[in-house]
């Protein structure tokens, strides 16, 4: 499978989705809608883990920010305006990221890898007990964030269908928007870092700015996935920090193929429908779960997507990349 | 000589109780290729990365330009125009080698936290990458680095150092494991760059050595035994000595 | 002595006790990512195995000391059997596949737990023979089966030091910790001592749940639960550094402990913080060593 097939199968995948409305009924289409968010989580991820080679087991942190960030920024009974809230979600979270990444990013390995599920787990402990957030019964968003710009309302969250072209929206924009950065001079640095940071820092790059920023645009694409979340269901609970949904977003960069942006989102699809489908066989779905993503790691070394997709990043000396 | 451009005073360096260097005072002068040679473990190593700002030094210091640069991460002493090669090839394996290369030449941009266009579109880049590739001799820039030879791999190395037009090179032991083709496109561009820059050479090739080195100093347990004009060092008696028994100066 | 020391020494007491505890399960998890190199995120999950084994066992035979005596060898036989079909594979391996195929490893765990012994929650009876508890002034009491729990604790850190400081297998040990090369000049088969070391490891946290269930209860969660804080032990501590791991015990037992008390409603974030300072102060742990 060379770039050109993955390419068109990807194109292809987009149509389909963009079709399946036509056909899909609404739980089906929610399904599909939270998937794409969950893409779009792992997506950020990935730019962390397979791009820059920094493995954080506490990105839920943002996912969570994001969502009660809603929460927070929402009138009790009357609907927040969405474009004002994404500015300032995507500010505070930039900020926070800015702030937790400059402390974790001094520890590598397997210690930066428990520093930052630290931090995830510090959110979810202050948000279960604190009572003004809910506690770990978890709070409610009664009114979706309202769309309008002056009096022009473009489309309406809570109808389930505009719901679900928004995500697809969202999903595209985030996917071109990190291929864009990764193939600019700050994507070759990071992806330098990955590959070998000593010898990146040797040639005169003062590598923490470039893992940092790497560090927050990852936890503010988190933050917007985590964002609109909370605006599909209307609720929030500390689970959205919990370590089971670090590592599952985890889960599906690496068994989609992480380094490669297509990798997590065949990851989201494969994975939430894998579990859904499970459970709904049999109470103990976690069991033949488990036993997925054991036999995937012992035989799909490089996920699903990275089985027979190279980085293509200079493969020529001028090539342009995919 | 002229007028040195990088010079350490009484450099040591102690590990425990070991001492790796001592009192080590030695200078690099642009136009001028000097070698450092010695046993193993003769802390040439060592020295180089003292210098390339890879290790701290316990005692001693380091001039740069009249500027003192002890305690400088290796990432600012490289932007300063301080560029070393490693004994142990020590490249981007997943790249190709004229992405290695053009990353290499990214690092003397002022700032790379660009986002929005492509790296490829900076055409300067580009030209570096390519200019260097040729320098060392490699072919078929678009092969992944993991998959060149060991000699084609040091000949990466190499280029990548030279990508931004460093003022000094601290080559630690560029030559080995070259088959002698490509040992030999080496040696003369290593001849090239001595005309205009400062060049510390660790090598074991002693026919590289002395074609190229205009100065030679000899380093045993972590001290200069003997510095100076290579032919005099190589007569000096301190120096025979001392290499009795581990490699013969011939 | 007063009402109020005497309650502060209860405390002390705990949170040695629950210190203690957590050392047995961290000591393993840190040798097994010291020495193998690998991260293994089921190891909490003996610590349930362990307590379930205990809880059964003790309904079979009656007698806490006898489902012991065959639950060890049954969690030993289970690791080295893990060890062979699924670590094995894993020793070269990045630290994210090892975390991802261990965490379907907790998945199955789990699951089968709760298909043999459902989800409730179950106790399980303090042995007889220490079943009783110390009076302490004030009318404050101590049982003194947490004074057993604590001693046997330290029995096995003191083994511990003893195999690891006097013998060759300590050495292998030790060497295996820093140094690949070492082991194989020692003519130790690493392939052998990994598999001990692992079991090992699994074992002694299967033990903390046998010893633990009479008074921590035996519930889904548990697994988890101290997985992620034997974690933070380790790398408080410093991975592969058993020195730190006890250090580190004893300090999040304590702070735990203290932490319930005196701050409930942030109860659960003190261990974190503890763990975010100190790494923000040391970036390797306390003992570990830098990379």
């Amino acid at each position: 499978m060379n770039q050109r097939i993955a390419r068109a199968s990807f194109l292809v995948a987009l149509i389909l989705l963009a079709l399946i409305p036509l056909i899909g009924d609404k739980y089906e289409l929610q399904l599909l809608s939270k998937i794409m968010l969950m893409a779009i989580f792992a997506m950020s991820l990935d730019l962390l883990v397979g791009f820059t080679g920094l493995v954080s087991l506490g990105h839920a942190a943002f996912f969570g920010l994001g969502g009660y960030l809603l929460w927070f920024l929402s009138p009790q009974y009357a609907a927040t305006n969405l474009w004002l809230s994404l500015v300032e979600v995507v500010a505070i979270a930039a900020v926070t990221a800015l702030l937790i990444g400059s402390l974790v990013l001094r520890s590598s390995g397997v210690y930066f890898i428990m520093v930052t599920l630290a931090f995830a787990q510090m959110f979810f402990y202050y948000t279960t007990g604190a009572k003004w957030l809910g506690g770990s019964d978890g709070a409610y968003i009664y009114v979706r964030p309202s769309a309008a710009i002056f009096d022009w309302v473009p489309f309406n969250l809570a109808n389930y269908v505009q719901f679900y072209y928004v995500a697809l929206v969202l999903m595209i924009g985030v996917f071109l928007l990190l291929r864009m950065i990764l193939r600019s001079l700050f994507g070759r640095a990071i992806q330098g870092v990955k590959s070998n940071e000593n010898r990146l820092r040797s040639l005169g790059f003062p590598t923490f700015r470039y893992k940092l920023a790497s560090f927050v645009i990852a936890g503010t694409v988190a933050s917007l996935a985590g964002y609109f979340s909370a605006a599909q269901f209307g609720f929030v609970n500390p689970e959205l920090f919990g370590w089971k949904l670090s590592g599952e977003v985890l889960m599906m960069v690496i068994l989609g193929g992480m380094g490669t942006l297509y990798g997590p989102i065949l990851g989201a699809f494969v994975l939430v429908l894998v579990e859904t489908e499970l459970a709904g066989m049999t109470k103990h779905w976690l069991l033949p779960m488990g036993l997925f993503v054991i036999l995937a790691v012992l035989f799909l070394p490089r996920g699903i997507a990275g089985m027979r997709l190279r980085l293509s990043f200079g493969r020529s000396a001028r090539e342009a990349d995919a | 000589m002229p007028e040195p451009i990088l010079v350490a005073e009484r450099l040591s360096r102690f590990f425990g109780g070991l001492a790796a260097v001592s009192e080590v005072s030695i200078a690099f002068a642009r136009g001028e290729i000097h070698a450092v040679i010695g046993p193993n473990g003769a802390g040439k190593s060592t020295l180089i990365n003292l210098l390339s700002g890879h290790m701290a030094p316990s005692a001693g210091r380091i001039r740069y330009e009249g500027r003192d640069i002890v305690g400088y991460p290796p990432d600012r002493i490289a932007r300063l125009g301080i560029a070393r090669s490693f004994q142990r090839v020590n490249v981007f394996s997943e790249f190709s080698v004229f992405e290695n290369c053009r990353l290499a030449a990214q690092a003397g941009l002022t700032s790379s936290m660009r986002f929005f266009r492509s790296a490829l579109s900076l055409r300067e880049l580009n030209d570096t990458a390519e200019r260097v590739i040729a320098l060392v001799g490699l072919r078929d820039a678009g092969r992944l680095a993991h998959a060149l030879s060991h000699g084609e791999r040091r000949q990466l190395e190499i280029a990548m150092t030279l990508a931004n037009s460093p003022k000094v090179l601290l080559l630690d032991e560029p030559l080995a494991g070259m088959g002698a083709d490509e040992a030999v496109v080496i040696v003369r561009l290593i001849e090239e760059l001595g005309r205009d820059q400062a060049i510390l050479l660790v090598e074991h090739d002693m026919d590289a050595v002395f074609s190229v080195a205009r100065r030679l100093t000899v380093m045993v347990n972590g001290r200069i035994v003997a510095t100076g004009n290579p032919v005099t060092v190589r007569a000096n008696p301190e120096v025979r000595k001392a290499y009795l028994g581990t490699e013969e100066l011939a | 002595m007063s009402d109020g020391l005497i309650f502060f020494l209860i405390q002390v007491l705990n949170g040695i006790q629950y210190g203690l505890l957590l050392f047995l399960v961290a000591s393993g998890l840190t040798l097994v990512f010291g020495i193998i190199g690998i991260i293994n995120l089921a190891h909490g999950s003996f610590y349930m195995v362990g307590a379930y084994i205990a809880f059964s066992l003790v309904r079979a035979t009656g007698t806490l000391w006898l489902a012991i005596l065959i639950g060890l060898p049954l969690t030993m036989i289970l690791g080295v059997a893990l060890e062979l079909a699924f670590f094995r594979p894993l020793y070269r391996r990045d630290h994210l596949y090892q975390v991802l195929l261990t965490y379907g490893l907790i998945l199955v765990l789990e699951e089968t737990r709760s298909i043999l012994f459902g989800d409730d929650v179950h106790g399980v009876q303090v042995p007889a023979l220490f079943d009783f508890s110390i009076p302490l002034s004030g009318g404050l009491t101590y049982p003194v089966y947490r004074f057993v729990i604590s001693a046997i604790c330290l029995l096995v850190a003191l083994g511990m030091y003893f195999v690891i400081q006097r013998t060759r297998l300590g050495m292998a040990i030790r060497a295996g910790a820093s140094d690949r090369e070492m082991l194989q000049s020692l003519g130790i088969d690493a392939g052998l001592l990994f598999r001990f070391v692992l079991a090992a490891g699994l074992t002694l946290a299967a033990f903390a749940g046998m010893i633990a269930a009479p008074v921590a209860s035996v519930f889904p969660g548990m697994g988890n639960q101290i997985l992620i804080i034997s974690f933070v032990v380790v790398v408080i501590g410093g991975i592969g550094s058993i020195k730190g791991a006890f250090i580190a015990s004893l300090l999040i037992g304590l702070v735990d402990t203290f932490g319930q008390i005196w701050a409930p409603q942030i109860a659960g974030m003190t261990v974190y913080v503890l763990m975010a300072a100190i790494l923000l102060w040391r970036p390797a742990g306390l003992f570990g060593k830098r990379a």
